[in-house]
């Protein structure tokens, strides 16, 4: 009988024990509506509570209580606390932004989207292939679904953004643009996604200085836009960049022809004295070797605006030899891509680099193409 | 971002663009290196360079953002200028005293900004290595009696010996200044400015205020 009793007394226990977790839950859960009350009226007082609420005062309020929930979150709280003892370090920035963009936020991520959405129906305009959108982040808390787009244009060109995304060099459109009219709504949906894009990172980035009021000082100021863009534009930038390429087709054949007629063009013929070659290249010079290494080119487009050290070699060379070293670099890359991808930071980078040493950068890679391209 | 323009003139910070134009050799490097970095190398193997530099001034409590673009002085560049001036508050244009040819080139720029640019653009011509007066070919009066037929400034100035590069560069951003003041009143109040001028000088309010609408844009 002891074996029977043992089980009773087990099973007692069990009962006690799910009643005290469910009590417990109980509590739990109260605790955090109280929490989320609490939330609610702090955002409430960040914000003047007399004014009439537009759309976007509810949208921001709403969001900024999605973030005082989420700081209490481990992720963020930890970055903070990093932030805090070394507020200059522009990676712990970044890496905040990034999770924030990429984790929890999805009312966030929403705001991620809207470029997305504007994006898709290009597609049934552009000969490039813009389909492979990644599918609508989860949209937590009651937000709109985004309205559903037509399936059936992008099942089929699947194919062809693979295609593309493999082989960039290789791929051709299917059809040329159809006409003058075709390219005018283009450039019209363009700007639309320009605009967007503008739009959203605007508000990305005023809603980042109202939720972490460590960042509003001039430094921090200066480096948001920055890590904000290296968050935001990556799952964008191949779509982007499609698009942009099949708005510069005739210049970037252009200068493709251009680079093919030059590919065996000397040093010397790009006005490049031998002492700026870095030293394996002199050392061979006529043998083809890849220079693009040595200058961190291969990092062009995307990179070069983010990252520093590849700015060095770009702004601290003497004007007249900057060009020159930027032609012959360019050439042994052989990309006439980094026309489009060009324009496309031109038009989208925060406006405030422009003037900047990244703008002088981008400024000095697009004259190098157009001197390029006007060489035949 | 608009800050308004009865904004309190103390207290604001001026971002400026300004490009260094003329020819190979007249020493724009030089100068430019002599001001931000007060460096200067004689040999022509040069072990300087630079080609974007950057220099912060107040002037009577105006905060002055100075972003100084050099230009390739070489002819078969000549065709690029505009990627690289467009956008600029000011231009320096430098020819060297002692070669003709580079006054020259300066007239030509001169006239490419102003039919490009019109007058936005604060125009400073500048005549370096006044160190060597003796082989001067550029005469005194004509050069500053062409500058006053444009609308722009003359300055004499040497690299080498660190003449007359401050007064250059503090001059014209007095004048840059008083443009944008100018450009301001004239606009109004300037509403939604930001939206068609997406670059350019930008004047930024030194109290961070914090926005209680949404972004700067949506409203418009």
């Amino acid at each position: 009988m002891l074996p029977a009793l043992q089980m009773l007394s087990l099973q007692q226990q069990m009962v006690e024990n799910l009643v005290i977790a469910k009590a417990r839950e109980e509590t739990l859960q109260q605790k955090m509506e109280e929490q989320w009350l609490q939330l609610q009226e702090a955002a409430n007082r960040r914000f003047s509570s007399s004014m009439a609420l537009t759309p976007e005062d509810q949208e921001q309020r709403s969001l900024y209580t999605a973030i005082l929930k989420y700081e209490q979150d481990d992720l963020s709280t930890q970055c903070k606390s990093r932030l805090k003892q070394s507020p200059a370090d522009l990676s712990l920035l970044s890496g905040l932004f990034s999770c924030l963009l990429s984790h929890h936020l999805g009312r966030c991520r929403h705001h991620c989207s809207l470029p997305h959405r504007s994006l898709l129906p290009l597609h049934n305009l552009s000969s490039m292939p813009l389909a492979a959108v990644p599918s609508t982040p989860v949209v937590e808390g009651g937000w709109p679904e985004p309205a559903a787009t037509p399936q059936t244009p992008w099942e089929s060109s699947f194919e062809d953004l693979e295609q593309f995304l493999a082989s960039p060099e290789g791929w051709a459109p299917r059809e040329p643009l159809a006409g003058l009219k075709t390219e005018m709504m283009l450039l019209e949906h363009l700007r639309g996604i320009v605009w967007d894009i503008h739009n959203a990172i605007d508000r990305l980035l005023s809603l980042m200085l109202l939720a972490f009021k460590r960042l509003n000082t001039a430094t921090s100021k200066d480096q948001c836009p920055a890590c904000l863009e290296e968050a935001f534009f990556p799952p964008l930038w191949a779509l982007l960049l499609a698009l942009y390429r099949s708005m510069h087709q005739l210049h970037e054949a252009a200068l493709a022809h251009s680079m093919e007629q030059h590919w065996h063009a000397g040093t010397a013929n790009m006005g490049l004295a031998s002492r700026l070659l870095p030293p394996a290249i002199a050392t061979q010079a006529g043998h083809h070797h890849d220079p693009v290494g040595c200058w961190g080119v291969r990092m062009w487009g995307w990179g070069v605006l983010l990252l520093p050290e590849l700015m060095v070699p770009i702004s601290s060379s003497r004007a007249d030899n900057l060009l020159p070293i930027l032609s012959y670099v360019v050439l042994q890359t052989g990309l006439p891509q980094l026309l489009a991808e060009c324009a496309a930071l031109e038009e989208l980078i925060y406006e405030g680099y422009l003037t900047g040493e990244k703008g002088y950068c981008l400024t000095s890679l697009q004259s190098t193409l157009s001197y390029m391209e006007s060489l035949q | 971002m608009a800050a308004g323009p009865g904004a309190a003139a103390g207290g604001r910070s001026f971002s400026f663009k300004v490009v260094l134009l003329g020819e190979g050799c007249v020493g724009k490097t030089s100068l430019v290196l002599r001001y931000c970095e007060n460096k200067f190398n004689d040999k022509h193997i040069t072990t300087l360079q630079a080609s974007f530099l950057t220099k912060k001034l107040n002037i009577g409590g105006k905060r002055v953002n100075l972003a100084i673009w050099d230009t390739a002085g070489q002819e078969r560049f000549h065709a690029l200028g505009p990627i690289y001036y467009r956008d600029s508050n000011g231009a320096i244009l430098v020819y060297d005293i002692t070669d003709e040819d580079s006054f020259q080139k300066v007239k030509n720029w001169v006239k490419e900004l102003r039919k490009m640019l019109g007058n936005e653009i604060c125009l400073c011509i500048v005549g370096n290595k006044i160190d060597l007066e003796k082989e001067r070919h550029v005469s005194v009066q004509e050069a500053e009696m062409y500058a006053e037929s444009v609308g722009a400034k003359h300055y004499h100035t040497s690299a080498k010996q660190n003449k007359g590069i401050e007064e250059l560069f503090l001059d014209l951003c007095k004048r840059m200044i008083e443009t944008v003041q100018v450009d301001e009143r004239a606009r109004g109040n300037g509403s939604s400015q930001s939206g068609i001028a997406r670059r350019g000088v930008q004047i930024i309010d030194d109290e961070p205020q914090v926005q209680s609408s949404g972004g700067c844009c949506s409203s418009g």
